[in-house]
């Protein structure tokens, strides 16, 4: 009868846990002894726990007291309870922070461009494991920033021996079926009686490699080049990822013998034959074509001219694949320059976002809304799932859910409705260059005014005639909604308004409201304007 | 521009549903001609239970001597069981479900899974999500192939007709299943879909801005603000602040509760809904999961009565719903030393329609003993989740061409389980 007798072991069950948290976990006399410290101290005590009593400690706070852990703590204190509590998402929010920071103020912004455009070629997925947010941050900063504009051959190079990448298309675990690892393996399964484990070699850096690193997938190339390539790179693992640690060869895992691939033969040579590989790889006019065309994508147009592409390309293996003399050729190339791919990109939301935040000139305290943004527009910062990285291709940003978030960012951002951000709009408000002057936010030539000026602020080219019109009318149909709750304010509002028309030059009564309307007014302008069909491209 | 018979038919449905006068049926009337022919208002909703649910303990093999023998602090007692067959029974959290699995609508597949044997939570979602185990380079989900599968199959003045929440998927982010090119929507808060604010009227913004891309000639931002602004108009006329659910209906008050609300508030408000997709966390038991009561026991409330709310709350319309759920693996059969299971291999899979052959468990049993389990420690997958997701995509969105939505596997009809 298994009931009554799983019946007790369940019962049971409460009994020992309740003996292991309190062996752990602080007791109520000793969070509440904690929580009557002084914020310094609180801070000192909670640095002396283990990580399982932080995580237990925790746990038993209840309601209030979680404010009461933190209260008149420095915002430095709070930031070290905060990262004791959960360093991984100290790491991630601070990994995506630094990003937008330089994406938004880097004054070299075709090197932040560049990184990107690379750590969206070579994508790594933030979640993959719990290790790759920390690998991520040396991914960024160690791999690719410094190689950008280098050759790509380093690049590729940097990324193949890179523990974020080799745990995420996991050639990590590969292991070759005839190696001294796996046979070693074979032996003890078989001591053991336990069934052979698989051969364990993996292919997904292999195919990655060509299909998506370098060749592209119309290269020729077969499965069995893909599974020859697997063997070539077994070996190439991470030293301990638990701790921390960089690329490792490991010649048991490595299948011994020579290789037959892309119409070449490598011969046994341990680490060597990876790097051969990957110089082949680098090298082939396929790569060239490959890489110039995704370039092209993401600097002219969706369907960027061949012409343009050979050209690149022809540059690339001239200069031995160095990326700052593809870019060179294709800046200095008469199809970059043509009228018919000017501004013929729609933003991605990462595009989008920062190149609002950049007009808008905009007071930045905190990053993690941006961020948040990103998120709901789909494009989360390093967390495109597949290996692919997110498309440069126009159609698959916009669409009915994208314009909904756009525009409502837009219209967030410019009326500070964005925590943490903070934009200014009227010229009188910000560094005076145009005097102390109070506008009567109704007349029109001064929101025409505006309107001009803000354009001139904000976009890189003049926007259509109907936008232009459009934007006037809704600051007109505004400015009416308010002198009609003016006149309801009563008599003396009225009074007041009286005097000012029959005198004529008197400033208003009270010129706060009137600059609180105006800059209101050029808010929701400056919103119209960066939600506004004209400002989706670039 | 050209008065194509789509901007005629969407702009006429819309005048109709800005109109509060309008009868009711004289919208769908004209709605029901922007459905494909063959589908006939039927609609497919999809659930995620990320992180690997334990099927074993949801739906209990109480008759497998094996099962207490391997988990004997976790395990459900045999008297605790909704006994479903006498020998499979669900847990008790799942009360919500009973009735259904009684009047024949719910059906389980109780050792459903992937061929592919990776544990990795990413790896397996990602496989399961494009609906091809093993190929990473997929890129599109198997749902949006699904819908582009139903637009090949010659509906093209059907596929130009459909609406902005043909694929809706409520939460942030658009799901890897519907990512692809069939452009799908993911809703976070169905009260928030609006421009410049909430309200029964367009804010001055959207206004505003559905001037400004009117008037613009940029193609594609002309015509996608074309159907974003029908979109939020569409929404705003179905009141979403002031929705209630049918009588009997009650969602729990948890994040899973309100996405299967407002997928029930979206399809009842005829807004051209083909499929819906939510997700539900939680499920990775490691430590701790509990039996009859605790951690595991608290998600199934959630999800069974989350499930049960919609059922409820769609009415009549429930019949021509079928309703699938999902996880990426199952766990390990025996319990681990921290009272929890660990990432294992086979799940189960439940159906739920107006279709369905329900009350009944479906699938081959592949058995507990050591030498049946998977790799000497996990449920054996008996079912390919394919199989059961194209039984349901056939059976519900009309799909013929399976090769095109799950490529690299034969799938035939005559091999189906019955599921519809």
């Amino acid at each position: 009868m298994p009931g009554p007798a799983v019946a007790q072991a369940s019962a049971g069950k409460p009994l020992a846990a309740e003996a292991k948290g309190a062996l752990l976990s602080p007791n109520e006399a000793e969070i509440s002894a904690i929580l009557a410290l002084p914020p310094k101290q609180r801070v000192t005590r909670m640095l002396a726990m283990s990580p399982e009593k932080i995580e237990t400690f925790r746990q038993n706070l209840k309601g209030p007291q979680r404010a009461q852990l933190v209260d008149k703590m420095t915002p430095g204190e709070r930031e070290v309870i905060a990262d004791l509590e959960n360093p991984t998402k100290a790491v991630i929010d601070e990994l995506k922070e630094q990003r937008l920071m330089r994406d938004v103020y880097s004054p070299a912004q075709l090197q932040e461009v560049m990184t990107d455009f690379w750590l969206n070629h070579f994508n790594v997925f933030l979640h993959k494991d719990e290790e790759t947010p920390y690998y991520l941050v040396s991914f960024e900063r160690d791999v690719i920033r410094p190689r950008a504009l280098g050759k790509f051959e380093d690049l590729l190079v940097a990324t193949a021996q890179s523990p974020a990448m080799l745990l995420y298309l996991d050639n990590a675990s590969s292991m070759g079926p005839d190696s001294i690892a796996a046979e070693k393996g074979k032996e003890r399964a078989q001591k053991q009686n336990k069934p052979v484990p698989p051969p364990g070699l993996n292919e997904n850096y292999a195919r990655e490699l060509m299909e998506l690193h370098t060749l592209g997938v119309d290269d020729g190339h077969t499965q069995r080049d893909v599974t020859e390539m697997a063997r070539v790179f077994t070996g190439w693992t991470v030293d301990q990822p638990a701790h921390g640690g960089g690329f490792l060869f490991d010649e048991r895992k490595h299948e011994p013998g020579a290789k037959k691939l892309l119409g070449t033969k490598v011969k046994d040579g341990g680490l060597n034959e990876g790097l051969e590989m990957l110089h082949l790889l680098a090298m082939r006019p396929g790569t060239a074509q490959f890489l110039s065309r995704k370039l092209a994508i993401r600097f002219v147009s969706d369907d960027p001219p061949q012409s343009l592409v050979n050209r690149m390309a022809k540059s690339y293996l001239n200069s031995g694949g160095d990326i700052s003399s593809v870019l060179e050729t294709m800046f200095r190339s008469p199809e970059f320059w043509q009228r018919e791919v000017y501004r013929a990109k729609v933003k991605t939301p990462l595009e989008y976002v920062v190149s609002a935040v950049r007009a808008s000139n905009a007071e930045m305290d905190s990053l993690t809304p941006l961020s948040n943004e990103l998120d709901r527009m789909g494009m989360p910062l390093y967390s495109c799932i597949p290996p692919t990285g997110y498309s440069w291709d126009a159609k698959g940003w916009v669409n009915t859910g994208a314009l909904v978030n756009r525009m409502n960012f837009a219209l967030n951002l410019t009326a500070n409705r964005v925590p943490g951000i903070h934009t200014v709009w009227p010229a009188d408000a910000g560094n005076g260059e145009l005097g102390l002057e109070v506008v009567d936010p109704s007349n029109q030539m001064d929101a025409a005014a505006d309107e001009l000026r803000l354009e001139n602020r904000l976009m890189q080219s003049e926007v259509s005639d109907q936008t232009r019109k459009t934007l006037l009318e809704q600051v007109e149909s505004q400015s009416e909604t308010q002198t009609g709750a003016a006149k309801a304010v009563g008599a003396s509002a009225q009074a007041i308004n009286a005097v000012v028309q029959t005198t004529g030059k008197q400033k208003p009564s009270s010129p706060s409201t009137a600059l609180a309307s105006r800059e209101k007014q050029d808010a929701l302008l400056a919103g119209l304007l960066i939600g506004s069909p004209e400002f989706q491209r670039r | 521009m050209n008065l194509t018979r789509r901007i005629f038919l969407r702009s006429s449905a819309l005048a109709m549903v800005g109109c509060a006068a309008v009868p009711a049926f004289l919208t769908r009337a004209l709605f029901a001609e922007s459905v494909n022919a063959k589908a006939q208002g039927k609609r497919l909703v999809v659930i995620f239970q990320r992180g690997a649910a334990d099927g074993l303990n949801i739906v209990v093999p109480f008759k497998e001597k094996n099962y207490y023998a391997m988990r004997p602090s976790i395990a459900i007692p045999q008297d605790q069981v909704l006994d479903l067959d006498g020998f499979f029974g669900l847990h008790p959290a799942l009360a919500a479900f009973e009735p259904l699995y009684r009047q024949g609508h719910l059906a389980i597949v109780p050792a459903a899974g992937s061929p592919d044997n990776t544990r990795s939570h990413f790896d397996a979602q990602d496989y399961m999500e494009s609906g091809t185990p093993g190929n990473k380079g997929t890129v599109d989900g198997w749902l949006n192939r699904t819908l582009q599968a139903e637009d090949m199959r010659g509906a093209n003045q059907h596929a130009l007709e459909h609406t902005a929440f043909r694929a809706i998927a409520l939460g942030s982010q658009l799901p890897r299943t519907l990512a692809g090119k069939i452009e799908a929507t993911a809703i976070g808060n169905v009260q928030d879909f609006n421009v410049g604010g909430r309200g029964d009227v367009s804010a001055p913004a959207e206004v505003a801005f559905q001037s400004i891309y009117d008037a613009s000639s940029d193609a594609l931002l002309h015509t996608a603000g074309e159907s974003t602004f029908e979109a939020v108009k569409m929404l705003r006329a179905t009141t979403p602040a002031k929705y209630t659910p049918a009588a009997g209906a009650v969602y729990p008050t948890t994040p899973f509760g309100s996405g299967m609300k407002q997928i029930a508030q979206l399809m009842k408000a005829n807004l051209g809904v083909e499929t819906a997709f939510t997700d539900i966390g939680g499920w990775d038991t490691h430590h701790n999961q509990g039996s009859v009561n605790g951690d595991l026991a608290n998600r199934l409330k959630d999800f069974s009565e989350g499930i049960s709310a919609f059922w409820r709350d769609m009415g009549d319309d429930a019949e021509k719903i079928t309703l699938v759920t999902m996880s990426e693996f199952g766990r390990t059969a025996e319990q681990n030393g921290t009272g929890g299971t660990d990432h294992g291999h086979a799940n189960v899979m439940f159906v739920l329609g107006g279709e369905v052959k329900g009350g009944k468990v479906f699938g081959k049993w592949p058995g507990l003993a050591r030498e049946q389990l998977n790799e000497s420690r996990d449920l054996a997958v008996t079912t390919d989740f394919r199989q059961v997701l194209a039984e349901a995509v056939s059976g519900t969105l009309g799909a013929t061409n399976l090769e095109f939505i799950f490529p690299g596997i034969q799938l035939r009809k005559e091999s189906f389980l019955g599921l519809i």
